[in-house]
C-alpha cells in the first residue's frame, strides 16, 4: 500500500513537472471545447479505421499522420528523456525528436489498427492542473472484459488543441514512457536510446503477395 | 562371288540402317518419356505451389480487412510447411499483437524460421530485436551478426544499420572506415538516409577523406529524394557555391522546401537568402518549390 501510494505520488509530481515543462497555455482550455475537439478527432480516426475499402496498412498510415498533427510530440519527446535532454548536443536532440515522432505515431497507429468496431464515447471533461488544461474522459466498450476508460489531457494554444498525455487506468503514458526511456539511457546512453528507436521504426512490416 | 559380296555388303548396309532406325526410335521414346515425366513434375510442382500462393494472398486480404483470425488461419498451415513469407508475417502479427497476444518472443521465433528459409527481412528484424532487447536479451554483438547476414543478402536498410553499429561501436569495435564502407553501400543503392549520412562523413572527414564536393553531391542526392535535412544543407551550399556550382535560386528552392516541412534552421536560412535576392529570383525559387517533386529511387 505504501509502495503504491509512493508510486502514485511520484506519478503526480512527474505529471505536474511535465505540465509545467511544456510551457504556458495561451488561455485556459475550455473543457466543453476540448470535449468537442476530442469527439471530432475520435470520429475522424474511427471513420478511417472502419473504412474496410482501404487496406489496413493504408488506414494506419492515415491515422499516423493524424496523430502527428494532434499529439504534442516535441514536448512529450523532450520530457520523456529527462535530464539527458540538457546535455544532448543539438544534432542529437534533432535526431532523437525526429525518431521519437516516428516511433510514437507508428506505435499508436499500429495499436489502433487492431480496432474492431468497439463502441467509443466521449463521456466527460473537466479542468485539470495549474495551467488550465482539460481532461477529457472516453469510454470504449469491449466485447469481453470491462469497458476501457481513458483520460486525455488536452491543451489549447493559439487556437490549436494538442494532446499532452493519455491516462489508462490511472497510468500516464508520458510517465511510463519517461520511466522506460530514462532506464534505457542509464544503460545505453542517449545514442543507445536513439538506436533503439531507430530499430523500432525501421523494422519490416507485413509482406504483400 | 562379287554378287555374294555385294549382297553381304547390301545386307550389312540394311542392318546398319535398321539399327540406326531402331536407335532413333528408342531415343524418340526416351525423349517422349522424359518430356512426359518433366511435364508431370512441373504440373505437380505448380499444383503444390499454387495453393500456397492462393493461401498467402487470402491471408493478406484478410489482414488488410482487419480480419486477423482469418489471416492467421490462412498463413499458419503454409508457414508450418516452410513458407518463409507466411512465417515472417506471423512474426509481425505477434510483434504487433494483432489477432493474438503480443509476444516478441514468439515474433522472434517465427522470424528465425523465416530467416532459416533465407528471408533477409526476417534476419533484419531479428537484428533489431537484439538491439532493442525485444523477445531476446539485448545483445549488440548478436545484432551485428544478423545485420551482416541481411546486408550480405543485399538488404539496403541492414547495410545502413550496420554502418551505424560501426559508427558508434555497438557490438563491434568502433571503426569509421567500416562504417563509411557500409553507409556507402546503402547510399549508392539510393537510400536517402545513407546519402545524407555520407554527405556529413565527407564534410567531416569521418571514415573518408574530407571532400566538400563529394559531400555536396551526396547532400544533393538525398535532397532530391526529399530528405529534409539534406535540403537544408544543400540549400546553403548552393547559395554559397560551397562544393557545388553556385545557384542561389535553386538553393532558395531547397530551403523553402525544408522550411515548409518544419525545419527551423532552414526557415532562418531561407529568410536570410530571400532578403539578399531580387524579387524575380524569389518568385522563380517559389515557383520551382511549388512544382518540385521528389525523385523516386
Amino acid at each position: 500500500m505504501i509502495v503504491r501510494t509512493r508510486l502514485f505520488a511520484t506519478c503526480m509530481i512527474l505529471l505536474a513537472a511535465f505540465a509545467v515543462s511544456i510551457g504556458h497555455a495561451s488561455a485556459a482550455t475550455p473543457p466543453t471545447a476540448a470535449k468537442e475537439y476530442m469527439h471530432k478527432l475520435a470520429t475522424v480516426t474511427l471513420g478511417i479505421l472502419s473504412n474496410k475499402g482501404i487496406p489496413l496498412t493504408e488506414r494506419e498510415q492515415k491515422v499516423r499522420k493524424l496523430l502527428g498533427e494532434n499529439l504534442a510530440v516535441r514536448s512529450i519527446g523532450k520530457f520523456v528523456v529527462g535530464k539527458a535532454w540538457r546535455t544532448a548536443p543539438q544534432e542529437q536532440r534533432d535526431e532523437y525528436q525526429n525518431l521519437f515522432e516516428k516511433y510514437i505515431t507508428l506505435t499508436y497507429a499500429k495499436r489502433l489498427g487492431g480496432y474492431a468496431g468497439e463502441k467509443f464515447a466521449v463521456t466527460a471533461a473537466k479542468p485539470v492542473g495549474k495551467k488550465n488544461d482539460a481532461l477529457v474522459t472516453t469510454k470504449i466498450n469491449r466485447p469481453s472484459g470491462p469497458p476501457l476508460i481513458a483520460g486525455w489531457r488536452i491543451r489549447e494554444s493559439n487556437g490549436a488543441f494538442r494532446i499532452l498525455d493519455v491516462m489508462v487506468e490511472g497510468i500516464s503514458m508520458v510517465v511510463a514512457q519517461r520511466s522506460e526511456f530514462t532506464s534505457i539511457i542509464q544503460k545505453n546512453g542517449m545514442q543507445g536510446l536513439i538506436e533503439i528507436l531507430r530499430a523500432k521504426v525501421t523494422s519490416f512490416g507485413i509482406k504483400a503477395p | 562371288m562379287k554378287n555374294v559380296e555385294a549382297k553381304n555388303v547390301e545386307s550389312k548396309g540394311h542392318n546398319e540402317m535398321a539399327y540406326q532406325r531402331s536407335l532413333k526410335n528408342q531415343m524418340r521414346m526416351v525423349a517422349k518419356r522424359t518430356a512426359v515425366i518433366l511435364v508431370g513434375a512441373a504440373f505437380f510442382a505448380t499444383a503444390s505451389i499454387a495453393p500456397a500462393k492462393a493461401d498467402f494472398a487470402a491471408g493478406w486480404n484478410a489482414y488488410q480487412e482487419g480480419d486477423f483470425t482469418g489471416a492467421l488461419k490462412a498463413w499458419k498451415p503454409i508457414a508450418k510447411k516452410g513458407n518463409a513469407r507466411a512465417q515472417f508475417n506471423i512474426g509481425v502479427m505477434y510483434a504487433e499483437g494483432k489477432g493474438l497476444k503480443q509476444s516478441y518472443k514468439d515474433a522472434v521465433d517465427w522470424w528465425r524460421k523465416a530467416a532459416k528459409n533465407g528471408d533477409a527481412e526476417a534476419q533484419h528484424n531479428i537484428a533489431l530485436a537484439y538491439i532493442v532487447g525485444n523477445g531476446v536479451k539485448q545483445d549488440y554483438a548478436d545484432a551485428v551478426l544478423w545485420l551482416k547476414k541481411a546486408a550480405k543478402s543485399g538488404l539496403i536498410r541492414s547495410q545502413y544499420a550496420l554502418g551505424r553499429m560501426y559508427d558508434y561501436g555497438f557490438g563491434v569495435p568502433q571503426d569509421q572506415s567500416e562504417a563509411s564502407r557500409f553507409v556507402t553501400m546503402a547510399a549508392e543503392k539510393g537510400y536517402a538516409k545513407a546519402q545524407y549520412n555520407l554527405g556529413k562523413r565527407f564534410r567531416d572527414g569521418k571514415g573518408v577523406p574530407k571532400d566538400r564536393n563529394s559531400s555536396a553531391n551526396w547532400f544533393l542526392s538525398a535532397a532530391k529524394q526529399g530528405h529534409m535535412k539534406a535540403q537544408n544543407h544543400i540549400g546553403v551550399r548552393l547559395a554559397r557555391g560551397d562544393g557545388i556550382t553556385k545557384d542561389e535560386v535553386k538553393g532558395l528552392m531547397y530551403l523553402i522546401l525544408a522550411a515548409k516541412r518544419g525545419h527551423g534552421k532552414a526557415s532562418k536560412h531561407r529568410d536570410k537568402l530571400a532578403a539578399d535576392l531580387s524579387n524575380q529570383q524569389n518568385k522563380k525559387a517559389e515557383e520551382l518549390a511549388k512544382f518540385w517533386k521528389p525523385v523516386k529511387k
